[in-house]
């Protein structure tokens, strides 16, 4: 009794059929532009290049402008789970071969079922974005299906990571759905994202613009801030995508990845102060601090190109996973302003989500003046950095390098923001303001009167720069934990983050808090 | 119509523009190019945390061209590390400025020769002002 041979020839016939995409005319020109073919890259996402199919045999619906009589092998979409570092991960990728990759109700549909899916198993999501669009054809069926995938981006927001990969065009409501997710991964070359195109933009405003001007992955890193990463290729998208998991749970329950050895070792690295310069006014360079705090090769940087006057990204320190957040003193004096606050505050609140533990590298003048930043409503964006602090619940640690200066002092996570440990280097400045300011504030009618003004100046900052431009002040206030040789900051961190790490706070319930968008 | 506000030597005029013909009937007389000043700076008792002392003077912000580095921050120029002509590799440093309460490096961001400073040590600088060029 055994099974029908024809049953499984009729399979077998079916299956190289939707395998085949759009053809292998087609898979071949992708070829040639350096271009993977839709399950090409899954196979390059998933362990061993193994991963089970949902829907292969899915086909459109429509009965609109001949598109009955045209075979759309998938629907111009591969969704499929499998493993990636033995952890399982769902992922669809769109086809571009298939009908450009355009969206029908069938295509969102498949979608739909793998985020389903996805929230159900508690694992991440990963989204390759190749697509043309909305299939015209089908009407307002397209337009609800993006619908029903954005409602779904938003019920697994917080719950199973997402990613985007934008691996081709992505136009208009097409974008929406990646920037409903935590990152967004893009290809330098053979990719674009935007709502309206050149066209469009030139007939409704007269503004000529190159996609290269607003939709390509430089431009997303650089000037709008929409993208996380940037990838040379399809091959190295995928690894970047890879890559983050192993920072991330597979969900907002599960374990965060830490790989923590048995023992911490207790070590003096001198170099640390070494690249600490004499001068105040010499920029610390945050990066080599970071670069010496963390585990080598662990560093991975969130946004690189995005307001580079504050840095994040992931790390571990001695096998714990960490977010961290740092001033970069070297760009923009290390001021924070409307862009990095934003950048910022989304990146503490990733960490709060997936319970990741986040360590603020503090060495701040301000908030950047100036007419562009109040105008443009600094006082809304910096806020959500307090907000972000204020709301996270995950091991917090604050470092404080040199200066803290104002607000931007506890918007880099101070003791009232929450923070579990201030440490601060025997170089830190924590105070309200800086000295030059101060005097004009304290002592105006002083100095008004004074017969030699420039010397009574001389002498009250000297004074007033001596009792802040240190960290004991705030330690005599219990401010902070402990002023620490900055030799000593890798273990001192390790240590500490090690001692939290089990921490567990509750707050009063709630909808959701109002965070200022 | 489009109502614009347009600040002259301090002045601010409400003009209000209103497109009478499409361009390929209606050919508007060339007019001279305008000439923008900066607007004074903000006296620096209001702005505490501001390095720049009120006195400094301001050079006139240029539009940038090809090959110019632009001033990133408002500041003041507190040393210039080359001379017209100086060749120059990427990633060198050209001009350090003092803004903040720091330092911020101006690097050279091309390989090249210095082709202009147009800045002078102790001069106040806008965002987006043009430092130098590289040829």
């Amino acid at each position: 009794m055994a099974i029908d041979p024809t049953l499984l020839e009729g399979l077998k016939q079916r299956r190289e059929e939707a395998l085949m995409g759009g053809g292998i005319d087609r898979i071949e020109k992708r070829h040639e532009k350096g271009l993977l073919s839709a399950r090409e890259r899954l196979a390059a996402f998933f362990d061993g290049g193994h991963f089970i199919e949902f829907g292969m045999h899915a086909h459109h619906s429509c009965i609109n402008f001949g598109l009955e009589k045209r075979k759309m092998p998938g629907d111009g979409v591969v969704c499929a789970t499998g493993y990636v570092d033995g952890r399982p991960v769902a992922v669809y990728a769109q086809d571009f071969t298939v009908g450009g990759g355009a969206v029908g109700a069938i295509h969102a549909k498949k979608i739909c079922d793998l985020l389903d899916f996805a929230i159900k198993a508690g694992i991440p999501v990963v989204g390759i974005n190749d697509s043309g669009g909305a299939r015209i054809q089908e009407g307002i069926e397209a337009l609800s299906g993006y619908g029903q995938i954005f409602f779904r981006n938003v019920l697994a927001s917080g719950v199973v990571p997402q990613i985007s990969i934008i691996a081709g065009p992505c136009a208009g409501g097409a974008a929406y759905s990646p920037a409903l997710t935590d990152f967004i991964i893009m290809t330098r070359k053979n990719s674009n994202m935007f709502i309206c195109g050149p066209d469009v933009i030139k007939a409704a405003t007269g503004q000529v613009a190159s996609l290269d001007q607003f939709a390509s992955a430089d431009a997303h890193m650089a000037v709008s801030g929409n993208i996380h990463l940037v990838a040379d290729d399809d091959e190295h998208a995928m690894a970047l995508a890879k890559r983050l998991l192993d920072y991330l749970p597979s969900n907002n329950l599960g374990d965060t990845p830490h790989k923590m050895n048995n023992e911490i070792p207790w070590v003096e690295d001198n170099v640390m102060n070494e690249i600490i310069p004499a001068d105040p006014k010499s920029p610390l360079d945050m990066q080599q601090v970071i670069d010496r705090l963390v585990d080598p090769g662990s560093w991975f940087e969130i946004q690189p190109g995005y307001a580079p006057n504050m840095i994040t990204g992931f790390a571990k320190i001695e096998g714990l996973v960490v977010g961290i957040i740092g001033n970069q003193p070297k760009v923009k004096a290390g001021c924070i302003d409307i862009d990095s606050s934003d950048k910022a505050s989304r990146f503490i609140r990733v960490c709060n989500i997936y319970s990741i533990p986040v360590l603020s590298l503090v060495d701040v003048p301000g908030f950047m003046p100036g007419l562009a930043q109040e105008r443009g409503g600094i006082i809304r964006h910096g806020a959500k950095m307090l907000f972000a602090w204020a709301s996270c619940t995950t091991p917090k640690i604050t470092l404080i390098c040199r200066k803290a200066y104002g607000g931007a002092y506890l918007a880099m996570c101070s003791s009232d923001m929450g923070a579990d440990f201030v440490f601060a280097w025997p170089t830190a400045e924590i105070a309200v303001m800086g000295a030059q300011g101060a005097m004009k504030v304290l002592y105006k009618k002083e100095l008004e009167e004074a017969k030699d003004p420039a010397a009574l100046e001389l002498e009250l900052r000297k004074a007033y720069t001596e009792k802040f431009a240190s960290p004991y002040q705030a330690a005599s206030n219990g401010m902070i934990s402990d002023v620490i040789d900055p030799a000593v900051s890798r273990s001192t961190l390790a240590f500490a983050f090690r001692g939290i790490i089990a921490k567990h706070e509750t707050r009063p319930p709630k909808k959701h808090g109002n965070i200022p968008l | 119509m489009e109502q614009l506000r347009i600040t002259v030597d301090g002045k601010t005029y409400n003009v209000v523009v209103e497109k009478i013909e499409s361009s390929s009937t209606y050919t508007p007389a060339p007019a001279p190019a305008p000439v923008f000043r900066p607007a004074a700076p903000a006296p620096a008792a209001s702005a505490p945390v501001s390095a720049a002392p009120a006195a400094a003077p301001i050079s006139a912000p240029k539009v940038a061209g090809a090959g110019d580095m632009t001033s990133p921050l408002a500041g003041i120029v507190q040393a210039i590390a080359v001379e017209v002509g100086t060749p120059i590799k990427e990633g060198e440093l050209v001009i350090t400025l003092e803004a903040m309460k720091m330092y911020t490096p101006i690097n050279a961001t091309s390989t090249g020769t210095i082709k202009a400073i147009h800045v002078q040590v102790g001069d106040a600088v806008e965002e987006g002002q043009p430092l130098f060029t590289i040829a």
